[in-house]
């Protein structure tokens, strides 16, 4: 099991990334974002950071980096791809994701931990997890606050492409429990096949018990053990 | 030398010339805007300090942005045509955002 992790100029969360992937007992290996090709990987991670330093909107200018022509490639193959936080907002601008992103509602960066329940486990990076499962995981961004227009926030929720919501020790997704405004709760959505999904919280964060919680452990298994079993999410979309 | 005898590498080295050559300056200001349907948590800050400081007649803040782009091309025509394309793909989110933009020929130096 190997996962590609892309580097873009600004991304802070790429070594956090190899390091719990190895941490969790598979391979990873950086991939250049200038680098054309991300053929022999079995899942790409666009990790977090200031990609470009997030000049003009976060991930506007990463969407164009020479590796993207691959991502998209790779991604309409049906093969797994997560972004994580600035990640997320690359994909978002990317097209590959639904939606955008916003400030923070109280424009704060926000650092600290919280908990998303998992919506849906038909993805690959939540297959090993049940639905109503609650992580806790770290978050820690300023344009957090997930936006999509009324029509695509609706057909989100019917074909269950929204991944993650904050919630409550509960399990609740309550107004309290949202940390930045983020339209019902959304921490993570997914493409409409399920294979490419963004989530604004860290699990490369949280997969060490020194580092306090290894939650985050579920998502990089999940996909393994998906790709063991040989998996592709519908290639007609 | 017969035009269709050169190599075609030739070709679109001498059209690129030619455009460098002939292209009219402009200088494009480009004007991003947040969609009225979406709350701008900056502007919402900027306005209640507004009316804090005493400004009770200020409705609404919104927190955009202005882009100066210089720019060569043909024609005003082609030059619309560019900028259409560069505010779509990247300088606007059009999940998000609205732009317009005016453009003008520069004058001489």
């Amino acid at each position: 099991m190997k996962f590609g992790v892309i580097v873009f100029p600004g991304s802070n969360c790429d070594r956090d990334c190899r390091n719990a992937i190895e941490a969790v007992g598979f391979d990873a290996e950086f991939i250049w974002h200038r680098d054309t090709s991300v053929a022999g990987y079995d899942c790409l991670v666009l990790p977090g950071g200031y990609s470009y330093g997030d000049y003009l909107r976060p991930g506007a200018i990463a969407r164009f980096s020479p590796v993207m022509d691959s991502v998209v490639e790779y991604a309409r193959d049906g093969r797994p791809v997560i972004g994580i936080c600035n990640g997320f907002q690359i994909l978002l601008e990317a097209g590959l994701l639904p939606g955008a992103m916003q400030r923070n509602v109280g424009t704060r960066f926000i650092c600290d931990r919280v908990r998303v329940r998992i919506e849906s486990t038909r993805t690959p990076f939540t297959s090993g997890c049940r639905e109503g499962d609650v992580l806790t995981l770290p978050i820690a961004h300023a344009d957090g606050n997930y936006y999509a227009d009324p029509q695509t926030l609706a057909e989100l929720e019917e074909r269950g492409q929204v991944v993650f919501r904050y919630c409550n020790e509960l399990g609740d997704a309550t107004p309290e429990a949202n940390p930045n405004g983020s339209l019902n709760n959304i921490a993570g959505v997914s493409n409409e096949a399920g294979n490419v999904v963004g989530m604004m919280p860290h699990p490369e964060r949280a997969c060490e018990a020194i580092l306090g919680g290894t939650d985050g452990r579920r998502i990089f298994e999940s996909v393994a053990e998906w790709v063991r079993g040989g998996v592709r999410v519908g290639q007609d979309g | 030398m017969a035009k269709s005898l050169r190599p075609k590498h030739e070709d679109d080295a001498q059209t690129k010339v030619v455009l460098e050559v002939h292209g009219v300056k402009y200088v494009a200001y480009v004007d991003v805007q947040l969609k009225q349907s979406i709350l701008d948590p900056q502007g919402e800050a900027v306005r209640s300090a507004l009316v804090q400081m005493g400004y009770g007649g200020v409705q609404k803040v919104r927190i955009g942005k202005r882009i100066r782009v210089d720019l060569e091309a043909a024609n005003e025509a082609e030059c619309r045509r560019i900028m259409d394309e560069i505010c779509s793909q990247i300088l606007a989110n059009p999940t998000m955002e609205t732009y317009e933009y005016e453009i003008k020929e520069e004058s001489g130096k």
